[in-house]
């Protein structure tokens, strides 16, 4: 999955933009009981068609229609992909192996409005209606990804889980994520099951803790996820569902009792966005180490965002010292009597920024400046009880940060254009328990 | 139009399987682990345990371990050392 700079995005962007190309044909074939999977080679794609056992076997066309529709669809999307091979179910050439089917058990329903309830019924929903999950809307998502079905994205180890390519196609149609969603739904999956995430405790803890999704990168922009207005709020498409496709993955697929969270939180139904990157600051996956032109998916274990409202400071520095007064609140992780904190996100709104850029700030030296000023005193933990025995001298001064190092301070810059809101986010427990993980969107394989 | 749904579950993995350790006749004589999970007061509570059953089940040692989070499984090697140094071990997660 490793990419040269250079031709190795320009593989990447060609690879999704085939993906959505070929979903139309990829749900034709899925109709009659086939599947599609494909590999572009840089010089030639090779379309691997599969037979499942519902297979019709008078449907498939002749080969050379079938490369008529391939050309077509990727003329139709500005695609040259070189030489176009197709492999039929029982072909003896030298080609990929035939596709394999969707292994998934199968429930037949009356109608897509009954199949809304059956998944109610099933116990497969988060509470709002879903998408039925039927064979050709998963092949297509699966062809949009370029993964096979058995592909392993990683597991669960404590739960004696293994998720795979099928089940996360699955909940991702179920979420209503378009095909072109499915490379940030992969990798947003394979960070979540990262070691060093530990999908399993903040999954199960009774802190109310979601799955935080910062999405950076030409892609976000490309599939329209919104960085803007309402960025946490309703009416996007693509933050609505790979947030959302990420949760109901977790509770059809990763065992949802093991969640015993005593609130929980908004988020826990979706909680995904974009960064500004055209704003003049590093966006996120620049300061965790990735070439600005990369995608990436971070994900990290976060509450609820805390708004911030100063509409009155007209210095940054007087801005971010309202933000370390939020950030270091007594009553979270980042702010509790244990020397172990978790990290934390903070978002800045785009006026509040422009403060800040117009004082000289950059996004490295705001991230500097918060962990410096952010600190909790032994004196506010006692006030509290989080820490035992009265306030005594020196407790004022004494004083510890956040989070435990400022790389663990993650800054992302969203928001509408107006109203000076931005937000701290508290992460989880501690960064021995969970870190927030950064996957490249490189899923796009064939 | 009737149509068909797949099934967004995923199956246990019997590759992954846990089994149970024959249970021990009896305590006496044994070396007894003590497997803190990192909660607070964990280790208080274990260790409460343990002078409790000593006093009627003398143990040959008691060793205590603490994992680094208690959010986190025990690692192979925390698992490895239990295993060479106790014939039983008392683990337990709560606040």
């Amino acid at each position: 999955m490793t990419h040269d700079k250079g031709m190795g995005m320009v593989a990447e962007n060609e690879k999704i933009r085939i993906g959505t190309a070929l979903g139309g044909i990829a749900r034709g074939l899925a109709a009659d009981g086939y599947t599609l999977a494909w590999e572009w080679t840089g010089q030639a794609l090779h379309v691997r068609v599969g037979a499942t056992p519902a297979a019709c076997a008078d449907c498939l066309s002749p080969k050379a229609v079938l490369i008529q529709l391939v050309r077509g669809a990727l003329a139709e999307a500005g695609l040259r992909v070189g030489d176009v091979q197709v492999y039929y179910p029982g072909d003896a050439t030298g080609g990929p192996a035939a596709a394999p089917a969707l292994t998934a058990e199968r429930h037949r329903v009356a109608d897509a409005v009954a199949a809304i309830e059956y998944c109610y019924e099933q116990g497969w929903t988060d509470g709002l209606p879903v998408v039925p999950p039927t064979p050709d809307r998963v092949a297509a998502m699966l062809a949009a990804s370029g993964l096979a079905p058995e592909v392993v994205l990683g597991r669960i180890p404590e739960r004696r889980l293994t998720i795979r390519a099928e089940q996360v196609a699955i909940n991702a149609v179920m979420a209503g994520c378009l095909p072109a969603y499915m490379p940030a739904v992969t990798a947003a999956v394979r960070a979540l099951l990262d070691p060093a995430f530990g999908l399993h405790g903040p999954s199960a803890t009774t802190a109310g803790v979601a799955f935080l999704t910062i999405v950076n990168g030409p892609y976000a922009r490309r599939i329209g996820l919104n960085s803007g207005e309402n960025v946490f709020g309703p009416g996007n498409r693509a933050n609505a569902t790979i947030g959302r496709a990420l949760r109901l993955l977790l509770l059809n697929a990763g065992a949802a009792l093991f969640d015993r969270a005593t609130l929980g939180h908004a988020g826990k139904y979706t909680y995904c966005l974009a960064e500004q990157e055209d704003a003049g600051w590093e966006p996120l996956h620049t300061l965790r180490g990735f070439d600005r032109h990369q995608s990436t998916v971070t994900v990290m274990a976060a509450e609820a965002p805390n708004q911030v409202n100063n509409h009155v400071a007209n210095s940054g520095r007087e801005l971010l010292l309202t933000f370390t007064r939020r950030m270091a609140a007594v009553g979270t992780a980042n702010a509790n009597s244990r020397g172990a904190r978790p990290q934390m996100a903070v978002v800045i709104c785009p006026e509040h920024r422009r403060t800040l850029q117009a004082d000289g700030w950059s996004k490295a030296d705001v991230r500097r400046f918060l962990w410096e000023h952010a600190r909790v005193s032994v004196a506010d933990l006692k006030r509290g009880g989080l820490l035992p025995g009265p306030v005594a001298p020196g407790d004022e001064e004494q004083r510890s940060p956040v989070t435990p190092a400022e790389a663990d301070l993650l800054i992302v810059t969203a928001g509408g254009e107006a109203g000076r809101f931005s937000a701290v986010i508290p992460g989880w427990n501690t960064t021995a328990a969970s870190v927030a993980v950064t996957v490249p969107i490189t899923e796009v394989e064939g | 139009m009737e149509l068909e749904i797949l099934s967004p579950l995923t199956r246990i993995d019997p590759s992954a399987g846990f089994a149970f350790s024959p249970r021990p006749a009896g305590l006496a004589g044994l070396r007894l682990g003590l497997l803190d999970s990192g909660k607070r007061n964990s280790r208080a509570v274990l260790e409460h345990l343990a002078a409790a059953i000593t006093r009627t089940h003398p143990a040959a040692a008691v060793v205590v371990r603490t994992k680094p989070s208690a959010s986190r499984s025990a690692s192979p090697e925390l698992l490895a050392d239990l295993r060479a140094q106790c014939d039983a071990v008392i683990a337990g997660i709560g606040d």
